[in-house]
């Protein structure tokens, strides 16, 4: 089973599958899809994204390819949606209103050629990143390429004889990305001018694609008569006659174009930067990859706390309840009041029941709430619940006085994020990932700790994925005993092995609860 | 893999090998690796302006055209199916495309202008400047011939007169070059007249013509 959300951690994908050709169509036919298409990926505003799969031609596809003796047709289920996702992972659309991108916008919708050559730079992009950063996943996708073959340049063919003298151009270039092979059926200059551009498509960026797209239309556009004398000379050698390709019609944008992009870029810009500001903050909490500010911590914290308010008065409730000791402490009646006192005095002489007072005093406070982050590349996808998770136990106790926290996050290494003598508004929570699981390190940190409170609780957050999980459970095992702490193993997310409890960010104070209620609460003296 | 025929951007043979099961590119000559092909982190802007030095270091502009022939009628040379056709395309969308190629190209000129014995290769460079400029389809993309246009008054619109009169480029006046050209003449005057360019950066001496007497 492979974990296919880490592509595009931040959408949702819906997956749906048809059995048959005819249900398929009957759902999604069009002029461009037909019972032959293997599947449609729809972006809808409501909806959200869909990818439906015709599962008769999948089938169909994988009894035609090698892959049949070998793995079943989910294997190429699954490099499709690969394939699918990384498009969207490395597309950048965002704060792309600028001419450069609007005009790409617009050829990829005009112009085939254009949209051949983009296509082809495009997906030798996906391909070449995904190996660089999901290489597991990049095999799926090898398997798939292997296996079917995306060419772009029969898609020229039903749009008219004029395209068809640039097929063999095409064709050249999706065999010389693909497979590095260098045709002899087009002007090497058109290789030498390509080859570059190309290589620097496929190692680099979305941007260098488009530009890379836009100079190799440009070059064959300038060439359309060389072509075309090429074209005519082919043509009389084998006797065929071939039409001559379009050269008025190759320049896709037009000024009222440009224009119309020019009118719509401000508003569309403007109206981006409002959206980016009024999300700012959510934003930098939820993409914890890209490096934080220092102002970031600050910020994550009260937009947590503002979100999970509920949650966290509710755990700051049972904190009070079950942190708080009473002590009975010796008095007289005389000692409540005048009124009382009266009161007692009477129902001594009429021998009627009267109220009991009892004096309590409260103890104070003392507990050490001590809190391991497990912040490795296993938790990536929710590594935004895990910062949220401390946020929400730190602030329900940060009212009382009695308690100290600390916080140790670990991955292959362990820091202290937070120890008992500073204050919470001097802690670095944000959601980060990446690097190993071990959490030997941080059990180091932990154990040269010195630890006064009566109550000693130990939060572990980790999905359990932990490489010296046998070694540490012991020799936390044994200092726990010794030294009177009690531990608490939550998962946030999806994922929970090893006897880590799994729950959602909006159960973890009710987690919480349970489990030192189970311990049981502070005993009344 | 083939490689016959292969060039990189500096304009030099290049081998295509596999290391190590990585395939590398190589300098024929040398046996140096191509630090443009092999790079990682080469932008195609990167690459134009390898690409222009080439041309221009190489002084292969000199064969695009044949000056007095080219400029009455250069659309023949234009749609020619010859070898350095397909170069001078390659020229000519960089120019386009790229700020950093013009400068490159006028910065050139202006090297090329202030010898005796580079003049002749500035007046080449500049009549390809002026054919590139001067081309039906730039034209007909009007907020592109018009921005090309504004970096080319910046650094050469003073000298534009006196050089397109001693390339005697709008005669004879039933040529249908004149017409373009005297587009281009107009609109460089336009801007002279109503836009308040800034020359910043990069100061073009104009000495186009100072060699010679």
């Amino acid at each position: 089973m492979i974990n296919l959300s880490v592509i595009c951690p931040d959408l949702a994908v819906r997956i749906t599958k048809t059995e048959t050709a005819d249900e398929f169509t009957s759902l999604y036919g069009s002029a461009e899809v037909n019972a032959d298409t293997p599947f449609v990926f729809l972006e809808d505003e409501r909806e959200g994204y869909n990818m439906c799969f015709n599962m008769e031609r999948i089938r169909q596809l994988h009894r035609e390819s090698w892959l049949e003796k070998y793995v079943d047709c989910e294997v190429m289920v699954e490099g499709f949606i690969i394939r699918q996702l990384a498009r969207l992972r490395y597309t950048v659309q965002r704060d792309a209103f600028d001419e450069t991108f609007q005009t790409h916008i617009i050829k990829i919708r005009k112009s085939p050629l254009y949209f051949a050559i983009y296509e082809i730079l495009f997906s030798a992009m996906n391909e070449y990143n995904l190996c660089l950063e999901f290489p597991e996943l990049a095999r799926r996708l090898e398997l798939l390429n292997s296996s079917i073959s995306f060419s772009h340049v029969s898609k020229l063919k039903g749009l008219g004889a004029g395209f068809e003298a640039f097929m063999p151009y095409v064709g050249a270039l999706e065999k010389l990305v693909r497979f590095n092979y260098v045709s002899d059926d087009v002007d090497i200059d058109f290789i030498n001018f390509s080859l570059p551009l190309s290589l620097s498509a496929r190692r680099t960026n979305y941007v260098s694609v488009i530009a890379a797209a836009s100079l190799i239309e440009e070059w064959l556009s300038e060439a359309t008569p060389m072509i075309f004398l090429r074209a005519e000379a082919e043509a009389a050698r084998t006797g065929r006659r071939k039409n001559p390709p379009y050269s008025k019609d190759i320049r896709s944008v037009t000024d009222e174009n440009l224009d119309e992009i020019d009118r719509s870029a401000q508003p569309l810009s403007v109206k981006s930067k409002l959206e980016d500001v009024a999300k700012e903050v959510g934003l930098q909490a939820g993409t914890g990859r890209v490096k934080h500010k220092t102002n970031d911590t600050s910020l994550f914290f009260l937009d947590t706390v503002r979100k999970y308010h509920k949650e966290i008065s509710e755990l700051e409730y049972m904190f009070k309840r079950a942190f708080t000791t009473m002590k009975i402490t010796g008095s007289f009646d005389g000692d409540i009041n005048l009124r009382k006192q009266q009161a007692a005095y009477l129902a001594s002489i009429t021998k009627e029941e009267a109220e009991v007072f009892q004096y309590y005093r409260k103890r104070k406070v003392s507990v050490d709430i001590m809190i391991l982050r497990d912040v490795s590349g296993s938790t990536f996808l929710f590594e935004k619940e895990y910062a949220e998770g401390i946020v929400e136990i730190l602030a329900s106790v940060n009212s009382f006085k009695g308690i100290r926290t600390m916080e140790i996050d670990f991955a292959g290494e362990a820091k202290v994020n937070k120890d008992f003598s500073q204050s919470i508004e001097m802690a670095s929570i944000v959601p980060i990932s990446g690097g190993g699981t071990s959490i030997l390190p941080a059990l180091r940190l932990f154990m040269g700790q010195t630890f006064k409170g009566r109550r000693r609780l130990l939060f572990i957050l980790s999905d359990g994925e932990i490489n010296d999980r046998a070694q540490a459970d012991r020799e936390l095992n044994v200092f726990c005993r010794e030294n009177g702490i009690e531990i608490i193993k939550v998962a946030l997310g999806e994922f929970a092995n090893n006897g880590y409890e799994r729950t959602a960010m909006r159960g973890l104070h009710k987690l919480i609860a349970r489990k030192i209620m189970e311990r049981g609460v502070a005993d009344d003296e | 893999m083939m490689s016959k025929g292969l060039r990189c951007p500096h304009g030099l043979a290049i081998a295509v090998t596999m290391e190590s099961g990585i395939v590398v590119y190589r300098h024929v000559g040398d046996g140096d690796y191509c630090s443009h092909m092999n790079s990682f982190e080469t932008m195609p802007e990167d690459i134009l302006r390898v690409m222009i030095r080439s041309i221009l270091d190489n002084n292969e502009f000199e064969d695009f055209l044949e000056i007095g022939q080219t400029l009455r009628d250069h659309e023949n040379s234009m749609v020619n199916a010859h070898k350095r056709g397909n170069r001078f395309h390659e020229f000519s969308i960089m120019f386009k495309r790229s700020g950093d190629v013009r400068a490159l190209v006028y910065r050139k000129i202006a090297d090329l202008s202030s010898s005796l014995e580079g003049v002749s290769g500035a007046m080449k460079l500049f009549s390809l400047v002026l054919i590139v400029l001067s081309d039906d389809k730039l034209f007909a993309e009007e907020r592109k011939f018009k921005a090309l246009v504004a970096d080319f008054t910046i650094c050469f619109g003073f000298a534009f007169k006196e050089a397109s009169e001693r390339l005697s480029i709008c005669k004879p006046t039933d040529s249908p070059h004149y017409d373009r050209m005297n587009r281009l003449r107009q609109e460089i005057e336009f801007q002279k007249k109503y836009v308040f360019h800034t020359r910043t950066g990069d100061k073009f001496d104009i000495s186009l013509w100072s060699g010679r007497a």
